[in-house]
């Protein structure tokens, strides 16, 4: 009779349950649901409910291997509808339920059913039952002595990893088992989690119980919370634990005046229990040695990629260069990774969109970072790669991503070239700033090449060639006076000829004057001149007469003193021959003017 | 004709001397031209220990140049070796004071040492002589004086033996002139050779070095130096040097704290 009250409730409720969930489901569509539990034990009756959201034309009752059908199928219809914010929906639910009782320990199939609607088959999911051993005796008992064991209700921490490197995200999940009703929480304390970098996961609102087996034992497990733990240092690091303080709902001792209405009305009573987990190890090892210079603590599983919001584009207009890692690991530590821009860009601040979402695998999603850019010049850049590394948990090693060299063209912008509308040219000008100060760069040509300590201006080589060239000029200078003197003495060469030439004619005259022989002198002298004469101006001896004589020495232009003195000394020599004088200055006198008299011819 | 076979006399002698001093060279210019670019290829790749070597072994082949000195200073600079860099830097200085390079990096290595020194700034006519000095070393120096020298010859003579008296007086005052600018570059040429052997300057290459007021180590310690300080050595005595610093302070120094320029 109990159980009965208590079975009707529970259908109530599951169907309300049901209804909610199938409040927003297409009515359109035919759905046939199977409802069971996870774990029974053995002698546990249960209930299996198979529904539809449509009122069925038949129903193929499926075969239960390993239960015992109890009862059933028994039908029920629920219908419901609702209208909020003037929107209305309704519900429809046909349910079929059995009583089971499972026939041995072990896993059993509930199979799936079918439901005929309009002429067509739908069938239901199968479900996998585990069916425990008995344990009903201990439980009452227990819930009946006021004693509630450690084995009747506790926390536990699951960790889903035990070894990992610094980094790498751990999923921890905290859980309440229980044995016996709650009836509420009090004082709870989470653990705090030291040396981790933790995130809520999973923050139930309400805490749902389902049955759970552990260790063959049937347990309503509620997930209280999850996290997502990243180690930020190696070693050996603990988790304290978790504490709650329970309510729990149970059954009063039968007092001592027991009456009739005990048995309808159970009293129950709550005490205050205190669980608490164990205390959770994980071994965090450090990264491996050897990271590349990109490494900034990224572990996970990731990719790169950049791109340029345009390509093309007039020199002062803003660009974005939008960078996007997407993957799955500790990606709230990923910072943008740096990027070499060429010069003449001005680089804003850049944007982060976060478009992670945590999870089972740590943060998952993508990262976007925009950094908008200007190009202040025209010209063709090219962004070098951008790289970014990683440790990648499954490879066990470093992963380093290389985005491709973007191109950028950048025409020149209209507003430099031409003016502004005032008619005024404005071109930004600005200083040259010293970005960094090195020193400068060696000298490739190799042109001052020199000998150590050798020197020209010193050496033996250098004084022979100083005083060559001194000695050179010297001797230069030397000839060149000797010819000059030649050049400017014309006069006394020609001197000196014509007096070598009237001594020569009058060599004989002189031998003769010097051994006295008077008349032959005369005779020689008279000679002489007339030959010379003759000889000289091309007339033969005979002709000379002495008036002949004076006409060509006329002719050729001869002043007269001398045609005279000529004259005057022919007269003598005649003279002479015919009436001697033993004069030796006579002699002398006459052979010098001779002399004088050729000479002076000679010149002209 | 006799003085043409002195001549031709000299000429032997002369071309004797020249091959001597090229059997003495160990390694050959080619070779010379190879080890250079090679070193300077490592510099450029960011080798500087090799790069340093390779000067070197240029260095004992008796090869030496202003370049040649700056380049090995800046691969000590880059290495990090401050003293030895501002070493070679006024090392590559005394051979050419002017060479504005040289100046630059020797500036900025300059910044790294410990020591300020006052400087009194140079008379600026001064300056502007030494530069004009060194736009060519003092073999070139020679040449042109050599150069000037026959000029100045070549007008005497035509002064000689020219007739009309504005012309004489022409080549007169430029032969005069010519040869005062020869042996005005002439004494460029011995300035940068006596320079060039002068051992007076020096630069501290330990750390941290005493100053004292006596030639021992008992001396009272006047002052404390740094590595890459410049000094002039003033006079030596045994182990000892006396030297000035640029603000005309005095002191006694071991010789081995120092390495002379």
């Amino acid at each position: 009779m109990l159980r009965k009250i208590g079975v009707n409730t529970g259908i109530i409720f599951l169907l309300f349950i049901i209804g909610v969930t199938r409040l927003y489901a297409n009515t359109s569509s035919v759905d046939v649901s199977l409802d069971a539990p996870r774990v029974v034990s053995l002698d546990e009756q249960f209930r299996v409910v198979y529904s539809v959201n449509t009122s069925p034309d038949n129903f193929i009752s499926p075969d239960f291997i390993g239960f015992n059908v109890l009862a059933g199928p028994s039908t029920s219809t629920r219908s419901s509808v609702q209208i909020i914010n003037g929107q209305r929906t309704e519900s429809f639910q046909y349910s079929y339920t059995f009583i089971l009782q499972a026939k041995d320990i072990g896993k059993f199939n509930i199979p799936s059913a079918t439901a005929v609607v309009k002429g067509k088959h739908y069938s239901s999911q199968s479900k996998t039952i585990e069916v425990v051993a008995a344990s009903n005796n201990k439980r009452e008992s227990a819930a009946d002595a006021l004693e509630v064991s450690n084995d009747d209700i506790f926390l536990r921490l699951e960790l889903n990893k035990s070894r990992v490197v610094v980094g790498e995200p751990i999923l921890a999940t905290l859980k309440l088992y229980t044995r016996v009703p709650i009836s509420g929480f009090e004082d709870v304390r989470f653990p705090s989690f030291d040396g981790f970098w933790s995130q809520e996961v999973d923050t139930p609102q309400n805490i749902e119980f389902i049955r759970e087996s552990v260790d063959g034992k049937i347990y309503e497990a509620a997930l209280l919370r999850r996290y997502v733990l990243f180690p930020q240092k190696s070693g050996q690091l603990s988790i304290d634990a978790a504490e709650i303080v329970t309510l729990l709902r149970i059954r009063s001792q039968r007092s001592s005046s027991r009456t009739l209405l005990d048995d309808f009305f159970d009293s129950y009573q709550t005490i205050r229990k205190r669980v608490s987990s164990k205390r959770g190890n994980v071994i965090v090892s450090e990264l491996p040695s050897g990271a590349p210079i990109t490494f900034s603590g990224a572990v996970g599983d990731f990719r790169l990629s950049a791109k340029l919001s345009s390509n093309n584009v007039v020199a002062n207009e803003a660009i974005t260069l939008s960078v996007t890692i997407d993957g799955a690991g500790n990606m709230n530590m990923i910072e943008s990774p740096v990027f070499d821009l060429p010069s003449g860009f001005e680089v804003y601040q850049t944007k982060v969109i976060d478009r992670t979402t945590k999870g089972v695998r740590g943060f998952s999603g993508s990262k976007v970072f925009e950094t908008p850019i200007i190009p202040r010049a025209p010209g063709e850049y090219i962004i070098p790669e951008l790289k970014f590394s990683y440790y990648d948990v499954s490879k066990r090693g470093y992963v380093t991503l290389t985005t491709e060299a973007l191109k950028l063209e950048v025409s020149g912008s209209s507003s430099d070239i031409t003016s502004s509308q005032s008619g005024v040219v404005s071109v930004n000008r600005q200083g040259v700033r010293t970005i960094a100060q090195d020193i400068r760069f060696i000298h490739s040509k190799a042109n001052l090449f020199n000998y150590r300590g050798y020197f020209f201006v010193g050496s033996t080589f250098f004084f022979l060639i100083f005083i060559s060239i001194i000695l050179c000029f010297i001797f230069i200078d030397r000839y060149l006076a000797k010819v000059k003197a030649r050049k400017s003495d014309v006069v006394g060469i020609k001197n000196r000829r014509a007096n070598k030439v009237a001594k020569l004619r009058l060599k004989q005259t002189k031998e003769l004057m010097l051994q006295r022989k008077v008349v032959y002198f005369y005779e020689e002298l008279y000679r002489a001149l007339i030959g010379y004469i003759s000889d000289k101006y091309n007339v033969s001896i005979s002709d000379l007469s002495k008036d002949r004589l004076s006409e060509i020495l006329t002719e050729k232009k001869i002043n007269e003193e001398l045609i005279i003195s000529i004259l005057d000394v022919i007269e003598r020599c005649e003279m002479a021959r015919f009436a001697p004088v033993d004069d030796i200055d006579n002699m002398e006198d006459i052979y010098n003017l001779s002399v004088e008299l050729i000479s002076n011819l000679e010149r002209r | 004709m006799k003085v043409y076979s002195y001549l031709l006399i000299l000429f032997f002698v002369v071309s004797g001397v020249k091959g001597i001093s090229q059997e003495n060279s160990r390694v050959e210019k080619e070779d010379a031209l190879v080890i250079w670019s090679d070193a300077n290829n490592r510099y450029i790749e960011g080798d500087y220990q090799s790069s340093l070597e390779l000067y070197y072994s240029l260095v004992e082949s008796d090869y030496i140049s202003a370049s040649l000195f700056y380049n090995i200073a800046n691969c000590y600079y880059k290495q990090g070796n401050i003293s030895k860099a501002i070493l070679y830097y006024e090392r590559s200085l005394k051979l050419d004071p002017s060479n504005r390079d040289v100046i630059n990096n020797l500036s900025i290595v300059k910044l790294r040492t410990t020591d300020t020194i006052d400087e009194l700034p140079e008379f600026f006519i001064k300056t502007w002589v030494r530069n004009f000095n060194y736009k060519f070393n003092s073999n070139t120096w020679s040449y042109i004086s050599l150069i000037f020298l026959t000029l100045s010859l070549t007008l005497f003579v035509l002064f000689r033996f020219s007739i009309k008296s504005g012309v004489r007086k022409f080549y007169f005052f430029s032969s005069v002139i010519l040869l005062c600018i020869t042996f005005l570059f002439l004494g460029f040429a011995v300035n940068q050779k006596i320079n060039y052997n002068r051992q007076d300057a020096a630069i501290i290459m330990q750390p941290v070095v005493t100053l004292r007021s006596t030639p021992s180590n008992s001396g009272t310690t006047l002052f404390i130096l740094h590595e890459g300080t410049k000094i002039n050595i003033i006079e030596n005595l045994g182990e000892w040097s006396r030297v000035e610093i640029a603000d005309g302070r005095q002191g006694w120094i071991k010789k081995s704290d120092i390495e002379i320029i």
